[in-house]
């Protein structure tokens, strides 16, 4: 049997399908959102279908999650993005008790326990300082593209202060260093502190549980990981799937929750 | 002697000249890498507007950020070049908001031109010109249409958020839905609107206090007809160009 779930982010949208039959993914796409929900849902959906093979009359079950997830195409459960990356990563990898997932406008640290149930959660609600779509603007700014800046960043010592207060200070903090001489890479290095030292505020409210993970488009920048690990003290555990995701596998896996619950 | 004043900010350097007579002149650059070039730029042309062939005698006063002094220039506060310029038009006791780019002020100037409190947005820039300038690039229009569009508003749509990321979604999110643009425009126009308002209402509880708005959002009168609305209150017309107060204020210094 199969079972699809499907994450329409602030900037992406996700779908994956899984066999469950053996746990397994079988195909899974991510996109840039398009002008609505609907539309991202349905293409998303439509594309994972195409890398799978098969047709909607196949799937036994949907389940939407994200911004997007009351607007979707096909008829679907709905479950909050913060079940799904919990329930995604724990799936994923079962030793997960801790998530730190950064998206496009969201920065949450989630507790999970035994069974991948949320036990604890903290997210950001007035301000995107630590966000991805924040990661975007800075790197426009420095003219580098999004996927280059953790690279680049890497390369930088750490000699730079950037501001973590609000997407826009930093901004400004970017254009001052640039505008005085300094390196890009120690620029963007100064740009992935400020990002994780954000990003610590909240996980000093939830706490950490080993192992931890991390999850979300921000957890691609390698230079942001690897700054939240040196000031958590922490190292994150790989996951053996594309850790943006996570909140789709989530949903395919409350999809397939509910599945057996009805057939039962 | 011509006296001018420059003020260095995160986006725009202003120079005022004044010849001492009738003549006032004015210069805005865009800032670059080169701060000092982009400084001259904006100090050449204040000059060709106040005819400075006819002067010998400099004096300068600067003020601002982000600049490392080269010449000998006086320097002062922005607080203080926007007192001394706002005591220059007024003697009652006055709160002057300087909204700019990035950097929201509120300054209480007393009947005798001296600061007796100052505020400023530490943590965040919502409300502030880069907002505006996101918001409107969301919404695909020019920063000087913003007057004429707020003015079609029927219903103002309300945003919910003043933060840049979150705010530029929804405003997506809603021409996708088929908002009218002038709707979401006046949302966006009565949150900085809002911003100012609760500035003043935290000074004047009573609504009766003077206030003068200066800085790149002076100058957009939709906000100040929004800000109008929201207090009942006029905001007094400044002589000048608001977002030239400061440098004015410089000038004014530089004796």
């Amino acid at each position: 049997m199969f079972c699809l779930g499907c994450d329409v982010g602030s900037l992406t949208a996700k779908a994956v399908i899984i066999d469950t039959r053996n746990d397994k993914i079988e195909a899974s796409h991510i996109m840039p959102v398009l002008t609505n929900a609907k539309k991202s849902s349905e293409t998303v959906i439509r594309l994972t279908l195409e890398k799978a093979g098969r047709t909607v009359d196949e799937i036994d079950r949907i389940c939407s999650t994200g911004y997007g997830r009351f607007e979707c195409s096909f008829p679907s459960d709905e479950m909050s993005e913060i079940s799904c990356h919990g329930i995604g990563a724990f799936w994923s990898k079962e030793s997960v008790r801790t998530i730190i997932d950064i998206g496009g406008q969201d920065s949450k640290v989630i507790s999970v326990d035994d069974h991948g149930l949320v036990s604890n959660f903290k997210m950001n609600d007035k301000c995107a300082a630590g966000t991805g779509r924040m990661l975007e603007l800075l790197s426009e700014s420095l003219g580098l593209q999004l996927d280059k800046l953790g690279a680049v960043a890497l390369k930088g010592k750490g000699k730079l202060n950037v501001s973590n207060r609000c997407g826009i200070f930093m901004e400004m903090d970017v254009i001052r260093l640039m505008r005085s001489g300094k390196k890009t890479s120690e620029i963007a290095c100064a740009i992935s502190e400020a990002v994780a030292s954000r990003v610590k505020q909240i996980v000093r409210v939830v706490g950490i549980k080993n192992d931890i993970v991390m999850t979300g488009g921000v957890s691609k920048n390698r230079a942001v990981a690897k700054h939240l690990e040196d000031i958590l003290n922490v190292s994150f555990v790989q996951l053996p799937y594309d850790p943006q995701l996570m909140g789709a596998i989530g949903a395919a896996v409350f999809a397939s929750r509910s599945l057996e619950r009805n057939i039962k | 002697m011509i006296r001018t004043g420059i003020d260095v900010g995160s986006k725009y350097i202003k120079a005022v000249a004044l010849n001492g007579e009738d003549r006032t002149g004015y210069g805005l650059s865009l800032i670059h890498n080169d701060v000092g070039k982009a400084i001259n730029e904006a100090v050449d042309q204040a000059y060709l507007s106040a005819r400075k062939e006819t002067f010998s005698k400099k004096r300068f006063c600067i003020t601002g950020k982000g600049y490392k002094r080269k010449r000998k220039y006086m320097e002062k506060s922005n607080a203080q070049c926007l007192a001394r310029y706002v005591h220059s038009l007024n003697q009652n006791e006055k709160l002057v908001i300087d909204a700019g780019n990035i950097f929201m002020d509120a300054l209480i100037v007393s009947k005798k031109g001296i600061i007796l409190e100052s505020s400023r947005n530490d943590r965040c820039s919502a409300g502030c010109g880069r907002y505006i300038e996101i918001m409107s690039q969301a919404l695909r229009i020019k920063i000087n249409e913003i007057d004429t569009l707020f003015q079609k508003s029927e219903k103002p749509y309300a945003i919910a958020s003043g933060c840049i990321v979150f705010a530029e979604s929804e405003v997506i999110t809603q021409v996708n839905a088929g908002e009218s643009i002038p709707d979401i425009l006046a949302g966006i126009v009565y949150l900085v609107a809002g911003k100012i308002a609760t500035m003043y209402e935290r000074n004047y509880s009573d609504n009766t206090g003077i206030i003068y708005l200066v800085g790149g959002i002076g100058k957009i009168n939709a906000i100040r007809k929004a800000f109008e609305k929201l207090t009942k209150t006029p905001i007094q017309i400044s002589e000048i160009d608001p977002q030239f107060a400061s440098a004015y204020g410089a000038a004014l210094f530089a004796e």
